[in-house]
C-alpha cells in the first residue's frame, strides 16, 4: 500500500501537484530553453565564419565607410554598391593571395508576390568558393541564363520559378542553412543578374541602369595564401588598390563575437538566478507541504511505517514532481524556441542556427535529469525533519 | 446538461478555438497589405485560418452545451480533424510568402500549428477521457 503512497498523494491533491510541477517546469525550462538559444547562437556564429569563405572581401571605400557591407551581410538590410572590374585583376595580382571571386550586389523590387525586397547577388561559378560549398544537394549542371540558387530562407524549392523585376527565375537548387542573412539572398550568375538588370530598366529602375556588370563589381572575396599573414595582405589592397577597402572578415566577426558574449553573460546571469529562485522555492514548497501534512505522516509512523519510509515517500514524490516538472519545461521551451526560432533570430540580430538533433535530445535529457535530481535535493531537508518529528507531541497538539 | 458530463476538457475546447480565431484576426495575424494596397497570400491564408476558427468555436460550444457522450465523442473528432486542416492551411494548403523570415512565416504559421497541436492533443484528452468513463 505505502508504494502507491507517494501517486496517490500527488493525484489527490491536484492544485498542490500542480504548483511543485510548474516551479519544477520553470527550471527545467531555464536549463533547456537558456542552453538551446546560446548553442545555436553560437553554432550560428561559427557558421558565418565559415559561410563566408573568403578571408578578406574587398569592397569600394563609400560601402566600407557606410558599413553597408555589415548591412547586407549581417542586418540582411538589401543594398547595393559598385566598383571598376579592373580592381579584381590588380588585386588578384597581389601577392599571397590564393583565389579571388567577385560578386555583384542587387537589390530587387518588391519580388513578385510580397512586400519585401530580396538581395540577389550576383556571382561568377568560375572562380566562385563561397556560394557553391552551401548548395543543398549537389548540383554539377551549369546555370542557365534565368537560373538561380536560392537562400535557405526562401519559401521556394529546386525547380520552382520566382518573379523579379517581372523575369520569371527558375530556382535551379536550394543553398543549405546557415543561420545569417544570406540565407535571405538568391545568386546568379552573370547571365542572369544581365536578364535582370534589362527587366529593372524596362520597369524604370534608374540607378541600376547605370551600372553594367560587364564593367562593375560589388565586391571581391579573396582568399589568402596558408603562410601570409591576413593583415599584411589586405594591408597591400588598401595601400595598392584607390577606391577600395579591404575588410579582414575576421574583424567582422570578432564583432558578432564580442556582442554574442555580451548576450551569452546576461543570459547566464537571468538563468542562474531562475534556477536559484526555482530551488529556493521548491525548498520553501516542501518544508511547508511536510509542515500541513504532520498529522498525515504521524498516524502513518503509528501504523507501522518506518522514519526511513517516509523519508522515502517524501522523496519518492519529489522526484515524481521532478520529472513530471522537467518533461513539461522541455516541453515548454521546444514549444516556444523551435517553431518561433525564425522571431527569435530576428529579434536577437544574430547569426541563429538551431543545433542538430542529437544535441537537443542529450539537452533535453540534461534538462529533465537536473529537474528529477533538484526535486530530492530540495526535498532532501524536509525528508531528514520527519525522521526526527515526534510522533506522540504531534498527534497530542491541536 | 448535467454537470457530471462537464469536463476541464469542455472548457479548453472553446478557449482555444476563440484564441486562435481572434489571435490570427489580432494578434498573430500575417503581414499586412503591399504598399499598392493589395493583399500578399498569406492575408487569404489569414482569413481561411480565422474562419476555420470560428467553425471551431462554433464546434467546441456545442460541444460544451451538448450533454449525449456520443455527440461529445464526434464532435471531438471532428475538432479533431478541422485543427489539423487548419495547422495545414498556412504554408501547405496556401503558400506563405516568398521570404521566410517574414511575419506570416516566423509569427502566424508557428502560432497557429502550436494552437492547432494544443486543441487536437486536448481533442484526443477528451475522446480518451469520454472512452474509459463510457467503459467504466
Amino acid at each position: 500500500m505505502l508504494t502507491k503512497l507517494p501517486f496517490k498523494n500527488l493525484v489527490n491533491r491536484p492544485a498542490r501537484s500542480a504548483a511543485l510541477i510548474i516551479i519544477s517546469a520553470f527550471l527545467s525550462f531555464s536549463v533547456f530553453g537558456g542552453a538551446m538559444v546560446l548553442s545555436s547562437l553560437q553554432i550560428g556564429l561559427g557558421s558565418l565564419r565559415s559561410r563566408l569563405g573568403a578571408d578578406i572581401i574587398a569592397v569600394p571605400d563609400k560601402a566600407a565607410r557606410q558599413n553597408d557591407l555589415e548591412a547586407i551581410l549581417i542586418q540582411g538590410r538589401p543594398g547595393y554598391f559598385y566598383m571598376d572590374k579592373e580592381n579584381l585583376d590588380k588585386i588578384s595580382c597581389i601577392e599571397g593571395i590564393e583565389a579571388v571571386s567577385a560578386q555583384y550586389y542587387l537589390a530587387s523590387l518588391s519580388a513578385g508576390c510580397c512586400s519585401m525586397p530580396v538581395q540577389v547577388i550576383g556571382f561568377d561559378p568560375e572562380t566562385d568558393f563561397s556560394v557553391k560549398p552551401w548548395i543543398q544537394k549537389s548540383y554539377k549542371k551549369q546555370l542557365n541564363e534565368g537560373d538561380v540558387l536560392a537562400g535557405a530562407n526562401i519559401n521556394a524549392e529546386a525547380g520552382e520559378n520566382l518573379r523579379f523585376y517581372g523575369e520569371t527565375c527558375k530556382v535551379a537548387a536550394k543553398l543549405d542553412k546557415t543561420g545569417t542573412e544570406l540565407d535571405n539572398a538568391v545568386y546568379a550568375d552573370s547571365a542572369t543578374v544581365k536578364m535582370l538588370m534589362a527587366a529593372a530598366k524596362k520597369k524604370g529602375v534608374g540607378v541600376l541602369e547605370k551600372n553594367d556588370p560587364e564593367k562593375l563589381i560589388s565586391s571581391v572575396l579573396i582568399k589568402v595564401k596558408d603562410g601570409y599573414d591576413v593583415s599584411k595582405v589586405s594591408d597591400e589592397i588598401n595601400i595598392h588598390l584607390r577606391g577600395v577597402t579591404a575588410v579582414k572578415t575576421q574583424n567582422m566577426i570578432s564583432g558578432i563575437a564580442q556582442s554574442l558574449s555580451g548576450i551569452s553573460e546576461i543570459t547566464n546571469i537571468l538563468m542562474w538566478a531562475i534556477r536559484a529562485l526555482a530551488l529556493v522555492i521548491m525548498a520553501v514548497a516542501f518544508s511547508m507541504m511536510i509542515n500541513e501534512r504532520k498529522r498525515e505522516f504521524a498516524v502513518l509512523r503509528v501504523i507501522g511505517a518506518s522514519r526511513k519510509r517516509l523519508a522515502g515517500i517524501v522523496l519518492t514524490e519529489s522526484v515524481i514532481v521532478g520529472c513530471m516538472g522537467g518533461l513539461t519545461g522541455v516541453l515548454a521551451a521546444c514549444v516556444l524556441i523551435f517553431p518561433f526560432g525564425g522571431l527569435l533570430e530576428q529579434k536577437i540580430g544574430l547569426p541563429y542556427l538551431v543545433p542538430d538533433v542529437k544535441t537537443i535530445l542529450l539537452t533535453a535529457v540534461s534538462a529533465v535529469l537536473a529537474a528529477m535530481i533538484a526535486g530530492p535535493l530540495t526535498a532532501a531537508f524536509s525528508a531528514v525533519k520527519i525522521g526526527r518529528m515526534d510522533t506522540g507531541v504531534i498527534l497530542n497538539s491541536n | 446538461m448535467s454537470k457530471k458530463n462537464i469536463n476541464v476538457t469542455d472548457i479548453i475546447l472553446p478557449i482555444i478555438s476563440v484564441i486562435i480565431a481572434l489571435g490570427t484576426a489580432f494578434i498573430f495575424h500575417a503581414c499586412g497589405a503591399k504598399e499598392d494596397g493589395s493583399f500578399m497570400n498569406c492575408h487569404w491564408a489569414e482569413c481561411v485560418v480565422i474562419g476555420l476558427g470560428i467553425l471551431m468555436t462554433f464546434l467546441s460550444c456545442a460541444h460544451l452545451c451538448t450533454s449525449s457522450a456520443q455527440a461529445k465523442m464526434g464532435l471531438s473528432l471532428s475538432l479533431a480533424a478541422v485543427s489539423v486542416f487548419t495547422a495545414l492551411v498556412p504554408g501547405v494548403v496556401i503558400k506563405l510568402c516568398m521570404m521566410k523570415d517574414m511575419r506570416c512565416h516566423t509569427v502566424m504559421r508557428p502560432a497557429v500549428t502550436v494552437l492547432c497541436a494544443v486543441m487536437l492533443a486536448a481533442c484526443v484528452v477528451d475522446m480518451f477521457i469520454r472512452k474509459k468513463k463510457g467503459s467504466n
